[in-house]
């Protein structure tokens, strides 16, 4: 299988601080891989990166072969695209403005992930609760039609049914040649949800194992396989 | 890859429909006002586009203002930072949309002011026409233009370099080292404008310096491209930050 994500010996820092230094990950097409780490491991950061929300100064990054930053967000779709947006805005002008924007956009998607996810079009932003904007953002993002979709913490601080909501959504919609790579501390949300992980730590990548592998050779569930490079130190 | 054209019109769109809020509340201030000196005092009707020219000029300094930290909200917003476009073709789209809609204000402005007082209106036109030669009046507003495209490159070089000092300076002291970055930049663009006041200067009261008639005309019709060209090389510099150096606005939390 093809490798889709590629990152090479990718150091970062931020205000004199190193976040990540020799990062290298590989991730094949049509996965989903969970992506995870205690707070402040350097997640949210890996996916700011790759989706060229932040610049790096040394490595490199390629998804399906990009050869410029433009290229790479065309194949990249990421929750946090739509964390700037007018609050008193309603769902369908919202669609319409990625609709305009995004070639890859497709409005009808969008409109029945809304529906979906409980949403109507008519919904102001501001007038959504935690847990329904994160489903907003979820059908923003997985209503692009693209190679490689980031998702940071899609369940942060929603209830359970809203997350059995968004994890049926997500499973429906992805295309099969997708990728998706999710973050999440709580690794329970999302372990069913798996064909891979990854763990960070120190600033690398510590582990990556096949989901089937955990659970069949190793005879762990993914979240003590993950507890295992952080036990006690993951408070969360 | 996302067209500049549609991201262009899309912006444009988003700016022209914050100046019709603004300007809604132009006209309101406006006709509350000559109403009320009217009741009050019985200016006449005709009168009115007096309170509208002295609402009209605060009113547009308020809306340069308001479509100016729009514009730079743009530069380290993730939601259009993501956008599958290069970043000289959002600043381009995004610079390109500020102008056009402050245009836009600008005609709204002066339809209103003329609906106010037809025959004033055009009394003040002709009146303007006739003591200032066309091409000076050209001059000047090519010179306004360039100026106000030169204004908003140098108020998107000052939040640039502050956004690479918040990404890249030590967290600790962060906020004395970006003070003495506003100040250096405001020492700096303090520096530009002078120069530009000068140049003003001498396109619109014709000191000594130009030894022949040619010579003036030559300088003075040249001038705007002076700015321009500076505002162009400053656009340059902002277009190397985006894309080199200035990351999105992280949220807290």
């Amino acid at each position: 299988m093809s490798n889709l994500l590629e990152i090479k010996n990718l150091s970062y820092s931020r205000n004199l601080h190193s976040i990540l230094e020799n990062f290298n990950l590989e991730i094949p097409q049509g996965q989903i891989v969970g992506l995870l780490g205690a707070n402040g491991a350097g997640k949210t950061t890996v996916m700011r990166l790759i989706a060229g929300s932040f610049l790096y100064r040394r490595g490199t990054i390629s998804v399906q072969n990009s050869q410029t930053v433009a290229e790479r967000k065309s194949k990249v779709s990421f929750t946090e695209q739509a964390s700037h947006l007018e609050m008193n805005a309603p769902l369908s002008k919202i669609g319409d403005f990625y609709n305009e924007i995004y070639e890859d956009f497709n409005l009808t998607n969008f409109k029945q992930l809304l529906a979906e996810l409980g949403l109507k079009i008519d919904q102001k932003l501001n007038q959504l609760s935690k847990g329904n904007y994160r489903k907003f953002v979820i059908a923003v993002t997985l209503a692009r039609n693209v190679d490689l979709y980031l998702l940071d913490e899609p369940f942060d601080g929603i209830d359970s049914m809203s997350r059995k909501k968004i994890i049926a959504s997500i499973i429906s919609w992805k295309p099969d040649s997708a990728t998706i790579l999710v973050s999440d501390h709580h690794v329970a949300d999302i372990a069913n949800l798996l064909d891979s992980v990854v763990v960070i730590k120190n600033k690398k990548v510590i582990a990556k194992e096949a989901a089937n592998t955990i659970r069949e050779e190793l005879g762990q569930d993914i979240e003590t396989y993950y507890e295992s490079y952080y036990g006690e130190e993951n408070d969360d | 890859m996302t067209k500049l054209m549609a991201l262009t019109s899309n912006m444009v769109r988003n700016k022209v429909k914050t100046i019709h809020g603004l300007f809604g509340i132009y006209v309101l201030v406006t006709l509350v006002l000559s109403a009320y000196q009217t009741l009050r005092y019985h200016v006449k009707i005709g009168g009115w586009i007096e309170y509208a020219e002295v609402v009209g000029a605060f009113a547009t300094f308020i809306v340069f203002l308001i479509i100016v930290i729009r514009t730079e909200k743009i530069l380290d917003s993730s939601t259009y930072r993501l956008i599958p476009i290069t970043e000289g073709k959002l600043y381009t789209a995004n610079i390109v949309s500020t102008i056009v809609a402050f245009l836009y204000f600008e005609l709204l402005n002066l339809i209103f002011t003329f609906l106010l007082n037809p025959v004033s209106f055009i009394r003040g036109l002709n009146s303007t026409l006739n003591d200032t030669p066309l091409s000076i009046l050209l001059i000047m507003v090519a010179m306004i233009f360039a100026m106000f495209v030169l204004i908003v490159a140098l108020v998107t070089l000052m939040h640039l370099v502050n956004s690479v000092g918040t990404t890249f300076l030590p967290a600790i002291g962060q906020k004395i080292t970006r003070v003495v970055m506003v100040v250096l930049s405001i020492v700096v663009v303090s520096y530009v404008f002078g120069g530009l006041q000068y140049l003003v200067s001498l396109i619109f009261t014709r000191t000594q310096v130009f030894n022949s008639d040619n010579g003036f005309w030559v300088a003075t019709a040249l001038s705007p491209v002076y700015v321009l060209a500076l505002a162009l090389v400053i656009s340059a510099v902002n277009i190397y930050l985006l894309r080199n150096w200035v990351e999105i606005k992280v949220k807290a939390g």
